[in-house]
């Protein structure tokens, strides 16, 4: 177990740095184009370009452009011209929003995407797997923008029920989950969807498997076979992708949902960078955004090895 | 030997032939499943649909509309029901679907027949779409077939090139390369694509899924390549580039049918939400996104603007969905399903 | 001596997308207590179905059955799950093929055993645990404290079998169904399990139902056989019987297909011609006839299953051939179970009209 988790490690540390290599790559290195004003924003002064070119030394070889690029977002000194900001900080203020977006959108997806997944992989080729199947598929076809706004034209303008806008603290626990209740369906129901559907596959196959058939025949409970031996083989998938579509989303349909709900989130600053083309916001959330890919598939990786003994023995790649 | 009936009246003389029983070529009976998978032939007809009204768009523009997707009407008035009409009224708002032939569903801001937009957007996204699904699928499949293949330090290279690119949140590192692209376009030797061009987000959108696609079929091919066919080509004295082509590759053909159509609706998807955030297609080009993206700031008070390419999207992605998974079931030899009369 | 269990007219059958296939027909026997009986028969001759049909184990939205299957008072054909979940494992066990996917591969071996115990018997955990390494200690396992901590794959395939084996008796059943429990073994450890379930079956007095396709496991512990075809019982009878005098043409291609080291090795071994028949079309009639040697107009119809007289009325056969008859029949040729020229058999049947 210790050799797989140093393993493990290794291989992503290697992968962390290699994203922060290709960012600034993608970033700065991109022909055509002079990168001081990119990185300085279409708005930029000659004082901004110059003062681009010193911080980020365009004139050096690459890897001390490299180095530097690196040192500004470590230290948080990075900034953006365009919007005569310190990156980090906003960032900072901006967490706790996508995380309570987040984080409850996943607890929910992964809440129904179980239950329904379940129920349609017992009903297997019946009307209940039919319909739940369609749902499924509804929800992974609909992009969570046009649920976000089909639910706010219905639930907020039509029929008051829901506030289409902002954001309240924590401290404000029923005004907190007022506001993010239609975002939290908007993110969950494409992943509820896909969790739906991978749990019903793999429900089909493990019923199939010798040893529930094992199971049933030494006389366990309908209850016991499902939950102990069904659903707890089945399920691994589901860990792990709950894992890496935090992530994803962190990095995707939470910026999106953030500008539909105007949420003052990490996503909405990305999105108000995006079309400002301001260079420096969009560098740092991606790379953040892929490091987080990263740490949380690492985790998921080891809760997998925890709960499948034969993971561990296999070599990984 | 085995004896034949005449019905069962009496046996004739043993014959020399043995029993054997008819057997169905896979592919035959995947298509014998699928034929009887209603649900899935409906929505895969739902798709074709969606595709063919895009496609006749010129012809809808011209005959039926009679104006361009660009072309504006914003003083122009029109008749409804014998009683005149501003196309846009003078407080800004444009006129809802009117269910005729023009505007049948209704203008935008500008002027702009909404229907004849719809389906040249439709063009764009769908064309988008699919060429990022063939980029997506080539690409996936070499990979994954000389990684899964020739294993050893190829596969790790290639798969550490997977890893880095999977560890990109999709929309992030398409973002990230349009916005970098779009202030500049890129020429890299030959290829010279100015920032309006449509091929960037195509490539964009086809690099960022193949990692999605080469795993499954490495893995696929890691398993393929130690059955006993490819032993016996390898014994016959194919050369590796005969035995990938001509024994591995068709044994995926399955697995490759099911992911392009899965992933040609999260092409289509992908594409509307990076050009609704304006990394994608550039206007004046229009495609279901940039339609979302101007329709989303007068939701309240023209919500059919959001609407119309949202049910067209919605319609294509959920017919090539559940399409794609109706191949999937039918291809699937293991699959035990209630049998219904 | 009242049977443990009375199997009455079982028949089976699947709806698939090619038709309805008639996995078992008519199927009739009974399993006294301390018995082995042999189930013996090809790939697809239904033997299995049957097997797991005792169980419920084949019930299903396509599954269909008629007849009974009497466990006392029960009729299993017609119990209730709940009523099944009460039989399983405690008064009815089951062992099957394939050791290493019939076990949870993410489950410690002690705690399935463990779990089966718990669920029919309310007693503490350090409890049941004790009982599983018994247990596991009685059927072979060395160490068995430590290595009821493994996982199934850190066993080999023999000792996997041993656990299947200790789970399955972990409740004291009245009855084991062991379906084809050593063919995915090698030849040395078939015979330890073999040896494994005789004793277990002499110490607790258990009935045993043993499945195979394997006539050299059947002749080594088998006290009654029942040879099947096609979903049909073709013959049925002592040990004795079916080895010294087989009844059936089927039967005699079974002995006779088995390669003979007393005898001259033939240029080939000898085979039943052709397949059995599909089970979504059977032929009409016996099923065995289309491959039969001796097949007359008779056999158009479906034979019933009958012994042949008073002397040995356990012995049973579902062929049209007399008794006389089919006894010369199998001798003629110098084989048993060769099929020979129709000439030659009206020639020696001529002989003695």
């Amino acid at each position: 177990m210790a050799r797989f988790l140093a393993r493990r490690l290794a291989s992503s540390v290697l992968v962390l740095f290699t994203v922060s290599v290709l960012t600034f790559l993608i970033f700065e290195v991109i022909p055509n184009g002079n990168p001081a004003l990119r990185i300085a924003g279409r708005t930029a002064t000659a004082a901004n370009i110059a003062a681009v070119e010193k911080a980020y030394g365009f004139n050096k070889p690459i890897y001390i452009q490299y180095l530097r690029t690196m040192e500004q977002i470590f230290t948080g000194k990075i900034v953006s011209y365009a919007q005569n900001l310190n990156v980090l900080s906003q960032l900072k203020a901006d967490l706790p929003v996508t995380a309570s977006l987040v984080l409850g959108a996943a607890v929910l997806w992964t809440l129904f995407g179980i239950i329904f997944g379940l129920v349609a992989g017992l009903n297997a080729g019946g009307r209940i797997d039919t319909a739940i199947t369609v749902l499924n598929f509804v929800g992974i076809s609909a992009p969570s923008f046009v649920i976000g706004y089909v639910l706010i034209y219905f639930l907020s303008f039509k029929f008051h029920v829901f506030p289409s806008s902002g954001y309240v603290g924590l401290s404000d626990p029923l005004g907190w989950a007022d506001h993010l209740v239609m975002p939290w369906f908007s993110l969950a129901i494409l992943y509820t969807g896909i969790y739906a559907q991978v749990l019903r596959s793999r429900v089909v196959d493990t019923l199939n498997e010798d040893f529930v058939r094992t199971a049933r025949a030494k006389g366990l409970s309908r209850r016991r076979v499902l939950l102990h031996h069904v659903l707890r083989t089945s399920i691994s998938p589901i860990v792990s992708l709950c894992g890496l579509d935090v992530a994803a989303v962190l990095g995707g349909s939470a910026i999106i949902i953030e500008v539909v709900f105007n949420l003052p989130g990490v996503g909405n600053y990305a999105a108000q960078s995006i079309g400002a083309l301001d260079v420096p916001p969009v560098l740092v959330i991606t790379m953040f955004g892929a490091f987080a890919v990263v740490i949380f598939s690492t985790i998921a990786d080891v809760i997998y090895a925890l709960l499948d003994p034969r993971i561990r023995v296999a070599s990984s790649l | 030997m085995s004896a034949t009936y005449d019905g069962g009246v009496g046996l004739l003389a043993v014959t020399g032939e043995p029993y054997t029983a008819a057997g169905v070529a896979p592919y035959r009976l995947a298509l014998r499943r699928l034929r009887h998978n209603y649900t899935a032939l409906f929505f895969g007809f739902l798709f074709l649909l969606v595709v063919a009204i895009c496609l006749l768009a010129p012809e809808y523009a011209r005959y039926i509309a009679h104006t361009g997707p660009n072309d504006q009407h914003i003083t122009e008035v029109i008749n409804i029901n014998g009683k005149p009409v501003d196309v846009v009224s003078l407080t800004g708002v444009p006129i809802g679907p009117t269910w005729h032939s023009r505007f049948f569903l209704g203008a935008d801001s500008f002027g702009r027949d909404l229907a004849v937009r719809l389906l040249y957007g439709g063009r764009t996204s769908l064309a988008i779409g699919a060429m990022a699904t063939a980029v997506t699928l080539v690409l996936a499949t070499i990979l994954g077939l000389v990684s899964g293949y020739y294993r050893g330090w190829v596969d790790g290279v290639i798969s550490r090139i997977l890893d880095i690119v999977w560890a990109y949140p999709a929309l992030l590192l398409a973002i990230a390369i349009g916005v970098s692209l779009a202030t500049g376009g890129i020429s890299i030797g030959p290829i010279v694509l100015n920032s309006g061009s449509i091929f960037i987000p195509t490539f964009i959108i086809g690099i960022v899924y193949v990692p999605y696609v080469a795993r499954p079929i490495r893995a696929e091919v890691l398993a393929l390549r130690e059955r006993e066919f490819v032993e016996a080509a390898r014994a016959l004295g194919f050369s590796n580039l005969r035995i990938m082509t001509s024994e591995i590759l068709p044994n995926l053909s399955s697995t490759i049918v099911v992911f392009a159509a899965l992933q040609l609706a999260h092409s289509i998807i992908l594409e509307a939400a990076l050009s609704y955030l304006g990394a994608g297609v550039q206007p004046p080009a229009s495609s279901w996104g940039t339609l979302l993206a101007s329709g989303t700031p007068l939701f309240t008070v023209a919500p059919y603007l959001t609407l119309a390419p949202a049910a067209l999207l919605v319609a294509a992605c959920l017919g090539v969905n559940i399409f794609g998974d109706g191949l999937r079931q039918a291809l699937d030899p293991r699959g035990t399903v209630a049998v219904t009369r | 001596m009242t049977a443990l269990l009375d199997v009455e007219h079982l028949k089976v059958s699947f709806r698939t997308e090619e038709g309805v296939v008639h996995a078992v027909d008519d199927v009739s026997f009974s399993l006294q207590a301390g018995e082995l009986l042999g189930i013996v028969g090809e790939s697809g001759s239904g033997k299995s179905v049957t097997a797991m049909t005792l169980l419920g184990l084949t019930r299903g939205p396509n599954a269909s059955f008629s007849g009974r299957v009497m466990l006392g008072e029960l009729d299993l054909v017609t119990a209730t799950e709940r009523q099944l979940e009460r039989v399983r494992g405690v008064r009815v066990a089951m062992i099957f093929q394939d050791p290493m996917t019939a076990l949870n591969p993410v489950q410690r071996v002690g705690e399935q055993i463990v779990e089966q115990i718990r669920a029919h018997e309310r007693v503490k955990r350090h409890v049941a645990m004790d009982r599983c390494i018994d247990l596991l200690d009685r059927v072979g396992i060395p160490r068995a404290r430590e290595r009821a901590g493994g996982y199934p794959h850190e066993f080999s395939g023999g000792m996997r079998q041993r656990v299947m084996i200790a789970m399955a008796l972990s409740c004291s059943p009245e009855i084991l169904i062991a379906d084809e429990p050593t063919t995915a073994l090698d030849v040395t450890t078939q015979a330890q399990i073999l040896t494994e379930i005789e004793t277990l079956r002499k110490d607790m007095g258990v009935g045993v139902l043993l499945i195979t396709h394997d006539l050299g496991v059947i002749a080594e512990v088998a006290d009654r056989v029942i040879v099947m075809y096609a979903g049909r019982i073709v013959e049925q009878g002592s040990l004795s019987d079916i080895f010294y005098d087989p009844r059936h043409p089927y039967t005699w291609g079974l002995l006779g297909s088995v390669p003979r080291l007393d005898k001259a090795r033939p240029d080939r071994l000898p085979t039943i011609p052709g397949s059995p028949p599909s089970l979504l079309h059977p032929p009409s009639g016996c099923h065995f006839a289309p491959r039969c040697a001796w097949h007359f107009e008779a056999c158009s119809t479906v034979p019933e299953l009958k012994n042949d007289g008073p002397e040995n009325p356990e012995h049973l056969g579902r062929c049209w051939l007399e008794l006389e008859v089919a006894r010369r029949r199998r001798l003629v040729g110098g084989t048993i179970g060769l099929p020979v020229p129709s000439a030659a058999v009206a020639a020696s049947d001529g002989a003695d009209r």
